[in-house]
Parts: structure tokens; sequence; C-alpha cells
């Protein structure tokens, strides 16, 4: 038990009950004391209040963002009309169809560096030197 | 102690679940704003005309009118160089720029490639005479859509450049001629294709450049009839080419706008193939970033509309509009920074006008070089200004992409000298350098027309 006991808990037990006090009655009130302060910071109503309310509020903001963020983009696809923004990547060209297969660096804009490193991982080192000095002789001219 | 840690545990445990309800609130709040004013910037630039689907941009083109299937198969059938080509065959550009001589071993090699390409060349005559160019004739957006292999590209404009030089010193230049119009033809088609990104932009500048070398090198110097070189200089006007070329800057608008709304709609599916892995960490980064991803697409699509104003303006004025429009709001705030978004800069636009301009410079070039040869048969001598020749051969003088100023002209000795001073503006007096790597970047030298006077 008296790793249990805090300064502020002692303190407070010496005003309550000065010595000398029945048997067993100083640990009873601490046993008590100690359990209760150990579940009081999650189980008192303000903070479970607090707990349930920000998850609750959490929950309905997420679905909500959900929801306008749908309807948002069924409005902008309608506006511009792409019929497929979402795609099947099964109809995707396959690897050395697209342009990027065999040319990945458009690096010359800023967004470059982006798109092909995002490629990378797809590649052996070997190919990408092999691009790189297509590229290289290809802005040569 | 236990009790602290616990106590202190609970609190943290309150604490964070205020922050990330007080986060996920700023960002809902944040996303619903940014995609209003992104519907309402989509909802503006479609009210003012500017394309937002590469539907709008590409009418219907029958199969037996399409250029793409036979470009198809040349690509099937195109033999690319192997090293040893390949080296001679950049020697063999550097050459064809600057005037020289092939050495004869690298001549066989050379000949021997064309020969292994024969019928990848009948292809593209065939498809120069075709009304449209469609590689893809699906109704997939331009995100979705195949692409013709720009280096496959790249090496059909070479096999064209470097066959009439070759028959330009043989008998048969009329052919290699023949040639390199065809093949410009075909190139300026690409410009109308269904997926005309200013990547193809840019490859189909870098080819009509070669093949814009290749045909200068063909006609300079030769005799020619008054009617064929009219004829000739139609093919080198760079108004109807600059209206091409703006037509990348729209479709690479389009382009981005697809990729992301496709991002934004929270589809790495869709974008899977080329860019990403599709991992759940990337799906849960974009989500958390989709009002940044918003906001980037409205930033990329006023960007789009502000270069639109710009794509028909002189090189010397887009380059001073394009230096403005960096100094104002050309740079990314360095908190959008680290989300590694989509994020495009003035400055990439211009390197790309640039690389147009040269091709520009070139055109012009030839094409005042052109009529000063019909004035030497007209009057049976060179004039003495380019002024000269307006209005009875040109419309109007020439201007230098590169300062808005008449292309300048010298008549001195033996030799017709015609030149841009390009990129560097500084006249160098018609000196030109033609290491590979200088000819479409930053060059300190000129573009010239140079033709010995007999």
């Amino acid at each position: 038990m008296k790793e249990l006991i805090d300064p502020e808990i002692e303190s407070t037990l010496k005003t309550v009950t000065p010595a000398p006090a029945p048997i067993g009655l100083r640990e009873r009130i601490l046993k008590g004391i100690s359990t209760g302060r150990r579940t009081k910071s999650l189980t008192t109503p303000l903070m479970r209040f607090a707990l349930i309310g920000c998850l609750a509020f959490l929950a309905a903001v997420i679905v909500t963002d959900a929801l306008i963020g749908k309807i948002q983009m069924d409005r902008i696809q309608t506006l511009v009309g792409y019929p497929a923004l979402h795609n099947d990547s099964a109809v995707l060209p396959l690897p050395g169809e697209g342009l990027f297969d065999s040319w990945p660096e458009r690096l010359w804009i800023d967004r470059m560096p982006l798109l092909a490193y995002g490629k990378a991982p797809r590649r052996t080192w070997h190919d990408i030197r092999d691009i790189k000095a297509l590229w290289e002789e290809y802005d040569g001219n | 102690m236990g009790i602290s840690v616990r106590k202190v545990m609970a609190k943290i445990l309150v604490i964070l679940a205020i922050l990330a309800t007080a986060v996920l609130t700023v960002r809902a709040v944040f996303n619903y704003s940014m995609g209003r004013k992104l519907e309402a910037a989509l909802r503006d630039a479609k009210a003012d005309g500017f394309p937002l689907s590469g539907f709008d941009m590409t009418p219907a083109c029958a199969e037996t009118d399409n250029g793409a299937s036979l470009w198809k198969a040349a690509e099937e059938l195109i033999v690319l160089p192997k090293h040893q080509e390949r080296t001679a065959s950049v020697k063999a550009i550097e050459s064809l720029f600057g005037g020289s001589p092939i050495d004869p071993k690298s001549r066989k090699l050379l000949s021997d490639w064309v020969a292994k390409n024969r019928r990848v060349i009948e292809l593209i005559d065939e498809a120069s005479s075709m009304v449209c160019f469609r590689y893809d004739t699906s109704e997939k957006p331009l995100l979705a859509k195949a692409y013709p292999d720009p280096i496959k590209l790249l090496y059909a404009a070479r096999l064209l450049a470097i066959q009439a030089i070759l028959r330009a010193e043989e008998t048969t230049w009329q052919e290699g001629l023949a040639g390199c119009l065809q093949g410009m033809r075909f190139f300026k088609n690409l410009a109308d294709a269904d997926a005309s990104v200013l990547i193809m932009g840019l490859t189909v500048v870098a080819d009509l450049k070669v093949l814009v070398a290749g045909f200068n090198r063909t006609v300079q110097g030769r005799d020619m009839d008054t009617a064929e070189l009219v004829a000739l200089m139609k093919e080198f006007d760079a108004g109807p080419w600059r209206k091409k070329f703006a037509r990348f800057f729209r479709m690479e608008g389009v382009f981005g706008l697809e990729w992301g709304l496709a991002r934004i709609a929270g589809n790495p599916e869709a974008l899977e193939a080329r860019w990403f892995s599709g991992r759940t960490w990337e799906r849960g980064h974009d989500w958390l970033i989709r009002p940044l991803l918003k906001w980037e697409v409205r930033r990329n699509l006023k960007m789009s509309l502000e270069i639109d104003k710009l794509l028909f303006l002189p090189y010397h004025e887009q380059r001073k509009a394009l230096d403005q429009l960096v100094a104002h709001r050309g740079s990314v705030p360095w908190h959008i920074r680290p989300f590694d978004i989509m994020i495009t800069d003035y400055t990439g636009y211009r390197t790309i006008f640039m690389k147009e301009a040269t091709l520009e410079a070139m055109m012009l070039t030839t094409k005042a070089g052109l009529a000063c040869k019909i004035s030497r048969n007209m009057n049976g001598r060179y004039p003495d200004h380019l002024e000269d020749l307006v209005p009875s051969i040109l419309d109007e003088v020439p201007l230098d992409p590169f300062t808005g100023k008449p292309l300048v002209y010298r008549f001195a000795g033996d030799e017709v000298l015609v030149y841009s001073v390009g990129s560097n503006g500084k006249d160098d007096g018609g000196r030109e350098t033609y290491q590979i790597t200088q000819l479409v970047m930053e060059k300190d030298d000129d573009w010239a027309w140079r033709e010995k006077v007999r």
C-alpha cells in the first residue's frame, strides 16, 4: 500500500484520522481513497461527458465532411463533364503502352520529381538509368 | 506514482481527443470552403470558354482519316538505334545543325539504320497526309489515355532528317526534302491529337527542330524554282504553328485538372498505374490534405488561365509577363511545400516558352532565307535589306521572337546570313554552336540561315 500514498493524501489522512486509530482503519481508508482516485479522472461525469462529446462530435464532423465532399465532387464532375473520374485501374495502359512508362521525366516542371520518384519503386535502377539517358539525349534535341 | 501516471495519461487522452476534434473540424470547414471556391472557379472558367475536358477539345475523327493507326504500326516496327548508332546519330544531328560533313563510318551506320526503318518512314509519309490523329479513340479522360511513345517519335524525326541529309548529298535530294516536309506535317498533326499534353508539345518542338535543320541543310545553296520556293515558304508560317502549340498548353491545363480532381475524389486507383502505389498511408494522407489538394487544383486552374493569356504574345513579352507573375505569385507558400502535392510553378513555363521560341526563330529565319532565294530568282541578286522583300515576297519583315525586332540580315561577300539573336538576346554576328545540349536550352549565340553565294 505504501507506494499508493502520495503526500497530498498522507497529509489529508493525518488531519481526518489522527493516530492512534482503530486497527485496520488507516489501511481501509487509504485503500478506499487510492482506489477512488485511480479511476476518478476518467469516470467523473465531466470527463466522461468531454470524451464522449468529443468522439461524437468527431464522428459527426467526419460523416458530414464525407457527405458534403461527395455532393461537391458530384457537382464538380457534372460541371467538368468527366464520365470516368473513378476509373477502373484495369483499363489504364499497361506497362510499355503509356507515355510515362518509357518516359517518366517530366522534370522540367516543378511537380515532376514527385511523378518520377513515385514511379521509382516499380522500376529497377537499371531501368531508371536507361530512361534518364534517353531523357538527356532527348532534351538535347 | 501510479496514480500520477494514470492521471497524466487520462488528461493527455482527453486533450488529444479535443485537439483531434478541433483539427478535423477546421479541416472539414476548410475542405468545404475550398470545395466551394474550386466549384466557383470551375464554373467561371467554363463560362469564359476555357476547356475543362479533353472531350471539349477533340473533334471527331473518322477511322479512315486517322493518321494514328499508321503511326501505331510504325511504333511496332521502328528499330531504335543500338548504342553505336545512337552515338553516331547524335553526332550526325550536331553536324546536321552545324553544316559539317558526316564521317564515312558514321554515314555507314546511319545508312544501315535508315535502311532498317524503311517501312517506318513510308508509314510516316502516309500518316502525314491524314486529316487527324487520334491515338486513343476510347472515351476516356486524358489521364487514362494511351500516348504515343515520345522516344520513338524522337527517333522517327531523326530518321527522316538523317535520310534527308544523306540524300542531300546524293542525286535524290528532292526525296529527302519531301521526307522532311512530310515529317513536319506529321508532327504538326500531332498538335491536333486527342492527348496533346505539354510533354507531347515539347516532343513535337524537338522533332520539328530536327526536321527544319534537315530541311535547311538540304535546301541551302541549291537552285530551286520560284513556284516551289513560294510553296515551301508557307510551311514556315509561325502563326498557324503557334495556334497549334497553344493547344498543348490548354490540354496540359485539362490534364492537370483531371489529375487533381481524381486525387480529390479519393480515387488513387485512377492514378495508381502512373504515380501511386495506392498504399493505405497514401490514401490516408490524401484524405487528410484534401482541402490543400482543392486549393492546389484551383491555383493550377488560375495559373492555366493566366498562361492562356500569354500564349499568343511574342516570346520577349511572354518572358516579361512571366517574370512579373513569378514575382507576384509564382512561389508556393512554405506551409504548402511539405505536403508533396502537385505544385507547379510559372518558372517551368518560361523554359517551355523559350523552347517554342527557338523553333519559331528557326522557322522564321528559314522563311526569310527562302524569301531571299526567291528574290534572287526574280531579280538576279539577293536583297540589300529584308525590307526590300516586302510586300512582293513577304507580307512583313519577320520579327525575332527573342527581341521583337526584325531578324538580322547580312549580305556581304560570298554569304547571305539571316539570324535571330537567340535566347541570350545578344547579337553574336550569326555565330552558332552545335553542342547537342545547347540546341533547345539557353544558348549563348544565334539561330541562323546561312547560304553561300555562288
